[in-house]
């Protein structure tokens, strides 16, 4: 057993399931989606990035370009969020929040990718 | 990719060649790739010091959003993620702009020691590695030497 590929792996599907546990809901409802976890997905999508970092394979180059992709969403996604809470005067309405909750969602498009592709190298390894 | 290159990398890395599931056969890397070698040196080397920077400021802000203050009227409130992060930026950064949005109750204040020790630790080791990089010898060979061979690889290509 090797304990990097199991931190790589807890890592890359925990970034996938807690992006994921934030955007289900309806889109617009403020209730069903909680920043506590939008505040978790964004911190280890940081560290999953982090971790793909320097690997110069050319699935360790897509696993990066999807892992930045969904950091750049959510990063979106908590701006937009600060912006209707703390600047804007209507607040979090509605539309405000389906678009925090929209931004999460291309992120777990780009999160399932990922994971899909550590899937697919997972099961096409060979042993030597 | 040219030999002394390799053992180079080799030297500076120490350690195997990062996260794989497949092994792969050793192709001969072509300019273009090289391109990204000192950027990729420096994303190795910076991965621990990252990750313990990005931790240290998560727990930091989460325990500051949890606690309780007391704003100007003497009411409970507690602090947004924002201005959490607003505020542990400039601490972390030794800045120290002041106790926003309202003055600090002893509670935060204890938590918010724990932060400073923590936070300008993590800071000082993440720039203090991205630094010593910079400057490691094997780092600023390996720069001049990709530098040398991307310009011996487009020499043809130039038009003099």
């Amino acid at each position: 057993m090797n304990l990097e590929k199991v931190i790589f792996g807890f890592f890359v599907l925990l970034a996938a399931t807690l992006n994921f546990g934030f955007f289900i809901g309806d889109i617009g409802d403020r209730e069903v989606h909680n920043v506590y976890e939008l505040f978790a997905a964004v911190v280890v999508n940081l560290i999953a990035t982090v971790l793909k970092f320097g690997d110069r394979t050319q699935i360790g180059a897509v696993h990066l370009a999807t892992s930045l992709v969904a950091d750049l969403q959510l990063i979106a996604a908590s701006v937009v969020w600060v912006y209707a809470t703390q600047v804007s005067a209507d607040g979090l309405d509605r539309e405000a929040v389906a678009s925090v909750v929209s931004l999460s969602g291309g992120a777990l498009f780009a999160n399932i990718v990922s994971v899909v592709l550590l899937v697919v190298e997972t099961v096409s390894f060979h042993r030597r | 990719m040219p030999g002394p290159i390799r053992r180079l990398l080799r030297d500076l890395l120490k350690i195997g060649d990062g996260v794989r599931l497949i092994t792969r056969r050793r192709t001969a890397v072509d300019p273009s790739v090289q391109v990204s070698t000192s950027l990729f040196l420096i994303l190795r080397r910076m991965r621990a010091p990252l990750i313990t920077l990005i931790i240290i400021f998560t727990v930091s802000v989460f325990g500051l959003t949890l606690i309780p203050g007391r704003d100007a009227n003497g009411q409970p409130y507690r602090m947004g993620f924002f201005d959490a992060f607003y505020f542990m930026s400039y601490t972390a950064t030794t800045i120290g702009f002041g106790e926003i949005p309202h003055t600090f109750t002893y509670g935060q204040r204890m938590w918010v020691v724990v932060t400073i020790y923590l936070t300008v630790i993590g800071w000082a080791y993440a720039l203090g590695s991205l630094l010593t990089l910079i400057q490691d010898r094997a780092f600023r060979v390996a720069l001049r030497m990709q530098r040398f061979s991307r310009t011996v690889a487009t020499l043809g290509s130039r038009s003099c």
